[in-house]
């Protein structure tokens, strides 16, 4: 039986289409079930309702079903394990179920009765993907039972491993497919992303639409962590709850206010600015910081800094970027929200060897050889994924290396 | 298909009969009936854990009738079934209720697998994680030690999807606390076998005559009427004080036994 479950209309327009029977049972009801790969979200049937916006689908009506002839159907339904029932429906009348998408569909008539949103969207290339409870069911059925390397394991140790695996693959394994897009206010900080791990790549976009990095500012500044009041003497102070009473940060502040042009050695006819320098770091015949010792690669680059503020739980940037647009590409643990957790297929064998692994490692009494083979099978093929997932392309390295100097004949 | 009693019952008497060596009034004979069909019920279970083991080193044959943990687990198939529990909203557990008042189906001997039915979430919650689908979950029986760890884990927490469990009692009953809370209940179970009887009246001449109306047969399976001739004469041997039965019938049960575990 072939995987997929979907007719081309319900992949590509997310509209599946009925038509209801010539004699309609008694009471005048009829159920048309959805078999999308999406569940049906039903908030309410009334579109003057409020929870009508959760709706993900609307319901269109044809007395014959020539195109342009549907309106929505804004009468009573019901909707449970994805069937909608219609009462008082007349014989033979056309009935089509459009999934929210960008276009709005091809059946409302008015821009009010478009189905606009982005369910649809959300489904396309989803082929590409397993779903993690998909991947739990399958190892049951694959790798527990009498005979098999593992005579049997309780249900949670197995979610809890394939759990932990994806948390690790998306670490370092699979694919960063999140970004936000963001816009630096005056404060110079934006807040991490509610599912944020780690940063790959901060970068802000020029009026070309082009990607310039920015760089952490590592060794330049800090956020402290703490920022303690201190008396005359150093001693920090304690309010009347016996906790250290915090300050802002003056570390945080002179750094949004420093001029990047003194770091990254934009001096170029700006005599105001070597002042500034000089008054900063003392003039010696050089021009700017880190130049004392020659140019710094590190600190010469003018797309600006960002450094992370762990205690306000911020991302701080450096102020040439105040007003600019940025992305901000980063990595999550693949569990923050259910749609999260899928996998995609190019891993799926790597999952199950991590959790083969992961259970047999774990419990008493296994022989270490067997441990050794299945790390080493663990190891080889997550280095497999890894590549397949590198999308490296003979066609692609090919046109990179044209603009070398030597010519790779193919 | 169940074994008929009249035809146990008929088998026994001609044998312990043979030679005068006695009598086993209807009485006697459903008392030893009762213990023979508990004894070989309870049999499968030790000898099935046995047998699985030729399973789990992958020693056992895929022959088609010469499998004979398969067999055994066949033989389980008049005490087995899929029975819906009832939510005992007091207690917030759940509960089986015979219906047949303890009739045709007995008491619950063991709980296999449970499978918990969520109907759909019509929750106009925001964000809309409103889902209209049912959904039936394998249900993850833990010790009520391992669910208070389980429940702690973010990674193993229950969900609709991987609901846990676990059994207490109420009243003296079997009861499962299911989490999150289903709106209906499916447990597989085996139930112990219904008590055989051996039904008569009194005939012209005095005489115990067999009534199939008031008469139970043996749950067993039809394969084990053998089994239990054997088992009811060993007994009856005690009870006549006849050695030579006990011996024949205890030798004939040893051999059947070491037939089917070799």
């Amino acid at each position: 039986m072939g995987l997929i479950t979907e007719t081309n209309q319900q992949y590509y327009q997310g509209a599946q289409g009925f038509s209801s029977l010539a004699v309609l049972p008694n009471p005048n009801t009829q159920a048309f079930i959805a078999t999308f790969d999406t569940d049906l979200i039903f908030g309410s049937w009334n579109p003057t309702d409020a929870s009508y916006a959760l709706n993900n689908f609307k319901v269109y009506t044809s007395p014959t079903g020539i195109p342009g002839t549907y309106s929505e159907y804004v009468l009573a339904y019901t909707v449970e394990n994805n069937a909608i029932t219609l009462t008082g429906l007349p014989s033979s009348t056309k009935v089509v179920i459009q999934l929210k998408v960008l276009s709005g569909g091809k059946y409302g008539q008015t821009e009010a009765e478009k189905a606009y949103g982005n369910t649809v969207e959300d489904n396309y290339g989803s082929y590409e993907y397993i779903k993690l409870t998909d991947a739990v069911d399958n190892f049951m059925v694959g790798y527990v039972g009498d005979g098999k390397l593992i005579q049997n394991a309780k249900k949670s140790d197995v979610l809890f491993f394939a759990k932990r695996s994806l948390q690790e693959f998306s670490y370092d394994t699979l694919k960063s497919i999140h970004s936000q897009e963001l816009n630096i206010p005056a404060s110079l900080s934006v807040i991490l992303p509610q599912d944020y791990v780690n940063y790959v790549r901060v970068s802000f976009i020029d009026p070309l639409g082009v990607k310039r990095i920015i760089y952490p500012a590592n060794n330049l500044t800090i956020a402290p962590f703490e920022t303690p009041i201190q008396d005359q003497v150093g001693v920090p102070t304690q309010d009347n709850f016996g906790e250290n009473i915090e300050g802002t940060s003056l570390t945080v502040e002179r750094w949004k206010k420093a001029n990047d042009n003194l770091i990254n050695g934009q001096l170029v006819n700006n005599i105001d600015e070597a002042v500034d320098f000089q008054n900063a770091y003392g003039f010696e015949g050089s021009w700017n910081w880190g130049r004392q010792y020659g140019l710094d690669p590190q600190t010469s680059q003018i797309n600006g800094w960002f450094n992370m503020d762990e205690r306000e739980g911020k991302m701080s940037f450096s102020s040439n970027l105040a007003g600019k647009l940025i992305v901000l590409e980063y990595i999550s643990d693949g569990l923050a929200y259910d749609l999260d957790t899928k996998v995609p297929k190019l891993a799926e064998d790597a999952l199950y060897a991590s959790i083969l692994y992961s259970i047999v490692s774990t419990r008493s009494g296994q022989q270490e050889y067997l441990v050794q083979r299945l790390q080493k099978d663990r190891r080889a093929k997550l280095r497999n994924t890894k590549i397949r997932l590198s999308n490296i392309k003979l066609d692609e390295i090919v046109q990179v290396m044209r603009g070398k100097s030597k010519w790779i004949k193919h | 298909m169940a074994v008929n009693i009249n035809t146990v019952y008929q088998t026994v008497l001609y044998i312990i009969n043979k030679e005068q060596r006695g009598y086993i009034t209807p009485a006697e004979f459903n008392s030893l009936a009762t213990q023979v069909q508990d004894e070989i019920f309870q049999s499968y279970f030790p000898d099935g854990n046995q047998l699985n083991r030729q399973n789990q080193n992958n020693t056992q044959n895929d022959t088609e009738f010469f499998n004979v943990f398969k067999n055994i687990d066949y033989r389980l198939y008049p005490f087995e079934n899929e029975v819906s529990f009832v939510y005992n909203t007091a207690n917030f557990v759940w509960q089986y209720t015979d219906p047949n008042n303890q009739g045709l189906i007995g008491q619950i001997y063991l709980i296999g697998d449970i499978i918990s039915q969520y109907n759909s979430d019509n929750s106009t919650s925001q964000p809309p994680s409103v889902s209209n689908t049912n959904q039936n979950s394998i249900t993850q029986l833990a010790s009520k030690k391992d669910y208070n760890k389980l429940i702690r884990s973010k990674l193993t927490a229950p969900t609709r999807q991987y609901p846990l469990c676990f059994k207490t009692n109420v009243a003296n009953t079997l009861a499962l606390s299911v989490n999150p809370n289903p709106d209906a209940l499916l447990v597989n179970c085996i139930f112990k076998p219904t008590t055989p009887k051996w039904g008569f009246f009194v005939g012209s001449l005095g005489q115990y005559l067999n009534s199939p109306a008031s008469s139970v047969n043996f749950q067993l399976d039809i394969s084990e009427q053998n089994n239990l001739v054997i088992n009811i004469l060993k007994y009856c041997g005690i009870i006549i004080n006849d050695p030579t039965i006990i011996q024949a019938a205890a030798q004939e049960a040893q051999q059947a036994s070491i037939n089917e575990k070799s």
